[in-house]
């Protein structure tokens, strides 16, 4: 029996921490989307099957909560886990990810180790 | 004196008759054409460095990226990297400068223990003891003195006291922000007195980068922010002690009152009030409806309402919608009137009731564009 690897999609705009987290979960054996903007994470999420969404908040052309508030009201995809990263450490932009449906928040600096046990948690092994 | 005047009235009308150039026109082009020469020459040089970077930067970014995996990731790597592994030239003023900016934007962005092993990479380098330099040698480039003390904090290295004080007495400002910004990652809470009593010339911005740094240190304590409230302190400075005790939560109304009775400027009264509001200053609420009456500013007004709205209490029923059905007072009034009102639910549910059910045309356009969710910031 073929058994699909776990499909990611990672939205962020800082090349260098899309460049870590590419690396980290690739070697977790994760299947990866990347997006560097709201534009381009939007047109992922309505054409490709998704099984974690990895996003920053702050984005060109759409934001994290934009993003993850679409892919609430998609037909495809709506009840797909969302992690969000960001480097926003007040209480309202938490409260506010987590309303708009996020399912996890992890403050930058990201620690690898830390990111993959969230992933995990969510998804489970690659 | 009068042969002077004879003479440059005459040379002027000699150019404007057309029969000459005076010298002074002749100095004037010259000048004019030197200054563009040197403006265009500046320019040129700015992109040519940017250039000379960006070229560079595509360069080493590849090659640190995949050490830093190889090494930090992959290895788990904490300590003795093999930099010689790197193959860079780190004799180069220019790659040194571009390694330290992509190390930067590492330690920034990756936390734990692999942060960690990266700021080791970074003192590896010997970059630790080049800021150090840096920052007893550079005394009269602010630049390289503020990067190096970013990169200290950053790495966590201790700075000698004497140094430090130097750098506190600095006479521009941005390297004594940049000192306390140092002493408040460094040192966290230990550094509060030493900061606050030295707030003297700095803006809203430095305010801002001051205000960052303190909420992102892990620092949560019972420290007394409001202690060093003055109204012979500038607004940025009273507006940062505001900001921290708000996030804080130290409620210490007493000390916001004193800054709003001394009356010194608006914005500092308005600040104060939002503080009040934020703050959930319960006590303090026959109070904001007296200094509603004494003031005439506008902004003020809309502040004092707002932070009535925060408490929440349904003390200010009356007052609340007195204003709203004023229809002589400006909407943005009556809007923050009403506003308030619908958080003040359930005290306020008959108020809202009687308004609603009392309504003419205008009011009842005014009420759906308030209750509007997409108008937002109102």
């Amino acid at each position: 029996m073929w058994n699909e690897k776990k499909r990611i999609l990672v939205i962020e705009d800082n090349e260098i921490l899309l460049s870590t987290m590419q690396f980290v979960l690739l070697r977790e054996g994760y299947d990866l989307l990347l997006a560097k903007s709201g534009k381009e994470a939007l047109a992922l999420v309505s054409d490709e099957t998704i099984d974690l969404v990895i996003t920053d908040l702050a984005l060109p052309f759409a934001n994290g909560y934009e993003i993850i508030d679409r892919i609430r009201k998609s037909s495809i995809n709506n009840e797909v886990p969302v992690i969000i990263i960001s480097g926003y450490r007040d209480d309202n932009s938490i409260v506010e990810g987590f309303e708009v449906g996020a399912n996890d928040y992890i403050k930058k600096p990201i620690s690898p180790s830390e990111l993959i046990s969230r992933v995990r948690l969510r998804i489970g092994h690659a | 004196m009068l042969n002077i005047f004879n003479d440059i009235i005459h040379v002027v009308r000699t150019f404007f008759e057309g029969r000459g150039w005076p010298l002074l026109v002749t100095v004037a082009l010259i000048l004019s054409v030197l200054f563009w020469t040197c403006c265009l020459i500046g320019i040129a040089i700015f992109y040519y460095r940017d250039y000379r970077y960006r070229i560079c930067y595509s360069r080493i970014y590849p090659i640190l990226r995949d050490f830093i995996y190889e090494q930090v990731l992959v290895k788990n790597n904490v300590s003795h990297f093999p930099i010689d592994k790197l193959g860079l030239n780190l004799e180069k003023r220019l790659e040194v400068k571009v390694v330290r900016d992509i190390l930067h934007e590492f330690i920034r962005t990756i936390g734990g223990e692999k942060g960690r092993s990266m700021r080791n990479l970074f003192n590896e380098l010997g970059y630790d003891k080049e800021a150090q330099y840096e920052i007893r040698h550079a005394a009269k480039h602010m630049a390289p003195i503020v990067r190096s003390l970013n990169d200290l904090a950053l790495m966590k290295v201790v700075v000698q006291e004497n140094v430090l004080d130097k750098l506190l007495a600095s006479p521009k400002i941005e390297i004594r922000v940049a000192a306390f910004q140092y002493l408040l990652q460094v040192q966290g809470e230990q550094a509060f007195d030493r900061v606050f009593s030295q707030l003297e010339g700095i803006n809203e911005l430095h305010a801002v980068d001051i205000y960052q740094t303190i909420v992102l240190t892990d620092y949560f304590g019972t420290y007394s922010f409001s202690q060093w409230l003055d109204e012979s302190k500038t607004f940025a400075a009273n507006k940062l002690l505001m900001d921290l005790m708000v996030y804080y939560q130290e409620l210490e109304a007493s000390q916001l009152w004193k800054l709003i009775v001394a009356n010194k400027d608006m914005n500092t009264i308005i600040k104060a009030v939002n503080s009040l509001g934020k703050l959930l200053a319960r006590e303090s609420e026959d109070q904001l409806r007296d200094l509603y009456d004494q003031h005439q500013s506008l902004h003020l007004r809309i502040e004092i309402l707002k932070a009535i709205g925060r408490l929440g209490q349904g003390k200010s029923l009356d007052f609340l919608a007195n204003i709203f059905e004023n229809s002589e007072l400006p909407v943005k009034l009556r809007k923050h009137a009403y506003r308030s009102l619908i958080t003040q639910r359930p005290y306020s549910t008959m108020y809202l009731r009687r308004i609603n059910d009392n309504t003419d045309a205008m009011t009842d356009r005014l009420i759906r564009y308030i209750t509007n969710p997409m108008v937002h910031y109102i």
